[in-house]
């Protein structure tokens, strides 16, 4: 009970709590691929948090012992608890991987970026890989393990190459590889996803004013709208569009005045001419439509497939994921392969059990939080002006 | 739409709030009282009809980019602010408040203002806006509580009150500074190699500019008359510090809701997550401390400027300084 005790200790709360600040101020001021590597993931940072939950664990044992379980203190420090329980289960049995599949193609195959990083320091799924000879010497042995039990040969390095590898040379190889190789350098899912489509939808092009002030660094991009006064930042001018006389949107041609001070200069701009006009001999103002509209949403047209038959046909974008057999699918990003003339569509895999206990914990925590600081002292001033009324 | 006349009234009822709070901060007198709320009140309602007419216009929540937040955030601070007026008759803090509020709007106009199409990411997206309310309304409260700490402190006749006072004078030296500096960068006036010779000769020019203001800052903050109990700013401090935490908590955990739902993941140590935990831990050591040992003078006071420091690099600092996914916030 002694060991309890001295465990849950508000002392040592503080003391942790100051310790774990400590270290994420470390990690949060170094380059974050090297704080995850050797400071959020180092055994160090663990032991804290193990030793963090013990304190946490101790005290809300104690308040269970004295009967007073139903607090909210309690409830804050059992939600810390699930949420670390459930960080722990995502964390130990959680799969996180890409998915990269290209257009009117399936797959089932997905790897994981933490694998992949023990073989390469610089991981970019669009670009070149630059190895150097640790990386060259760990690859040739993985590949060796690997052809013993295959005759396939997976990728051979060619020192006259500069040292640079091509992703898409590389996972080409791969989804062309037998399944047994396929599970060893990735992950296989118990069904295929068919991208049916990749769909990147636009905002139409608008036209915009472009204005730059000479001898200085400003540059604008201004949205063109009617009756609007905009003010050049770190400049005297201002400039103003002039109402247009109906109410349908003009993209030919547009009144703008500058203002200087007292000064003003109004100039008709046209966007067909598209001509470059000089107001108050310092001040461009350049009239254009863009040349493609901002990106609005990205989306694929997944088709699920499971025997060669479609089980579930859905469309994944950004912040709505397909849910199917406890994995998720993100969207994560997409490429447009120059030599297969295809779209690749990414997306991010994601099987992690632990969500229910993190969100139930953020449930809790959020609730007890609310109870103790902002209920309860309300209670208890309107008890307090009962009692003294 | 840019800036409208409903800011700009803002902006100049904040002006005249400054002046007129300190004013009574020196002569305190029941109508002068009536006439600051009145001047904050109409300044919050205008910079309210602002916030409606940009959501209005650009079709989605106005919290999606730096200039946004900021005017929500000045907004949020004026807010609480006149609700605590309103229910506890603190106002004290009138002027610091509104001096903040005003410098938070004008600092807002040196970012793009122009509405923009969002990013897929930030698009009819349920729980960024949460995210964001949520957040502001605690950096609202501790921005409150640093200000009733920085009150504490400037009153103690001890080295606390000389190093609040230069802490001030830092921060007010830091703003013009980097104003003039941006200014003459951005005008051309100035071509300007950054080395780390500039920087320690920027931070040196900062230092010396904070050392020259904190004089005259000292004789103004040696007056008696402007002082306010001992009790009443320890409360203060505290009671903004309670209503803040759930919020910042709250606002952490939809920030993490939402990053699952987008990226599949609730937390990745992106360097802004980090500093929020490490924002979260400062105050959670603040409450603990304070539970512990029932401190409630000048240590409690330091760490709730820590603690508001530490907010401060979280909402400006990472965006310069760190990349990750809230880059674009």
């Amino acid at each position: 009970m002694d060991l309890i005790k001295k465990l849950s200790s508000i002392k040592l709360s503080i003391f942790l709590l100051t310790a774990i600040t400590l270290v994420c101020i470390l990690g949060a001021c170094l380059e974050y691929q090297f704080a995850f590597k050797y400071i959020f993931s180092s055994i160090f940072f663990w032991a804290l948090l193990i030793a963090f939950s013990i304190n946490l664990l101790s005290c809300s044992y104690l308040s269970f012992q004295k009967k007073v379980w139903f607090n909210s203190s309690f409830l804050i420090h059992i939600s810390i608890l699930i949420i670390l329980f459930g960080g722990l289960i995502g964390k130990g049995w959680g799969i996180k991987g890409n998915l990269l599949v290209y257009e009117k193609e399936g797959t089932s195959f997905f790897f994981e970026e933490a694998h992949l990083k023990t073989f390469f320091r610089q991981f970019d799924m669009n670009g070149d890989w630059v190895w150097d000879k640790k990386e060259i010497d760990s690859w040739q042995k993985w590949q060796k393990s690997l052809s013993e039990q295959s005759e396939w040969s997976l990728f051979s390095y060619d020192s006259n190459k500069d040292s640079l590898i091509s992703f898409q040379e590389w996972f080409q190889s791969i989804l062309d590889a037998p399944e047994e190789i396929q599970k060893k350098m990735g992950s296989l899912l118990p069904f295929k996803l068919y991208l049916d489509e990749f769909i990147t939808e636009r905002y139409p092009k608008s036209p915009k004013l472009f204005i730059t002030v000479r001898n200085t660094r400003i540059q604008e991009h201004l949205n063109v709208v009617s009756d609007t006064l905009y003010k050049i930042p770190w400049s005297s001018y201002k400039i103003k569009i002039e109402p247009w006389e109906s109410k349908e949107i003009r993209t030919d041609e547009i009144a703008v005045s500058v203002y200087y001070g007292e000064d003003k200069k109004t100039a008709i701009l046209s966007l067909v001419k598209n001509p470059e006009q000089i107001f108050f001999e310092d001040i461009y103002i350049h009239y254009y439509l863009e040349e493609e509209g901002q990106v609005q949403e990205w989306k694929s047209e997944i088709e699920i497939l499971e025997n060669n038959v479609i089980a579930k046909k859905s469309t994944i974008s950004v912040n709505r994921p397909l849910r199917y057999k406890n994995f998720s699918f993100y969207q994560s990003s997409y490429y447009i392969d120059p030599i297969k003339k295809k779209t690749r569509s990414d997306l991010m895999v994601v099987k992690d059990h632990g969500v229910p206990f993190v969100y139930f914990g953020f449930l809790l925590l959020s609730l007890g939080l609310l109870f103790k600081f902002c209920i309860r002292p309300c209670l208890s001033s309107k008890k307090e002006a009962k009692d003294k009324s | 739409m840019e800036k409208s006349i409903f800011f700009d009234f803002a902006f100049y009822c904040y002006f005249l709030a400054v002046f007129l709070y300190a004013i009574w901060l020196f002569k305190k007198n029941r109508i002068l009282e009536y006439i600051c709320t009145i001047i904050l009140l109409a300044g919050a309602c205008s910079h309210l009809s602002f916030i409606v007419q940009r959501w209005m216009i650009a079709q989605y929540p106005p919290f999606s980019n730096t200039f946004e937040t900021l005017v929500f955030f000045s907004w949020v601070l004026v807010i609480q602010y006149i609700v605590i007026e309103a229910i506890f008759k603190y106002r004290f803090l009138g002027t610091a408040v509104s001096f903040v509020a005003l410098i938070i709007l004008a600092y807002s106009t040196f970012f793009p203002s122009a509405v923009r199409p969002l990013m897929p990411a930030l698009r009819n997206n349920f729980w960024l806006t949460v995210h964001v309310i949520l957040c502001f309304i605690s950096y609202a409260a501790f921005a409150m509580s640093f200000l009733a700490a920085i009150f504490h402190l400037l009153q103690k006749r001890s080295w606390h009150q000389w190093i609040a006072l230069f802490l001030i004078c830092l921060l007010l030296s830091g703003l013009v500074v980097g104003y003039t500096t941006a200014y003459l960068y951005n005008s051309g006036k100035w071509n300007i190699e950054w080395s780390l010779a500039v920087v320690v000769q920027f931070i040196f020019g900062t230092l010396v500019f904070s050392s020259l203001l904190w004089f005259p800052c000292f004789w103004i903050v040696s007056q008696k008359e402007w002082k306010t109990s001992e009790e009443t700013l320890k409360k203060f401090v505290y009671g903004s510090i309670t209503f803040g935490f759930p919020f910042l908590t709250m606002g952490i955990l939809s920030g993490s809701v939402w990053a699952n739902e987008a990226w599949g993941n609730y937390w990745s140590w992106d360097p802004k997550e980090t500093w929020s935990l490490i924002t979260w831990l400062i105050y959670a050591i603040y409450l603990h401390i304070r539970y512990r040992n029932g401190w409630q003078g000048v240590t409690m006071s330091w760490l709730s400027v820590i603690g508001f420091l530490s907010v401060l690099f979280t909402y400006f600092g990472v965006n310069y300084l760190l990349s990750g996914l809230h880059s674009y916030a």
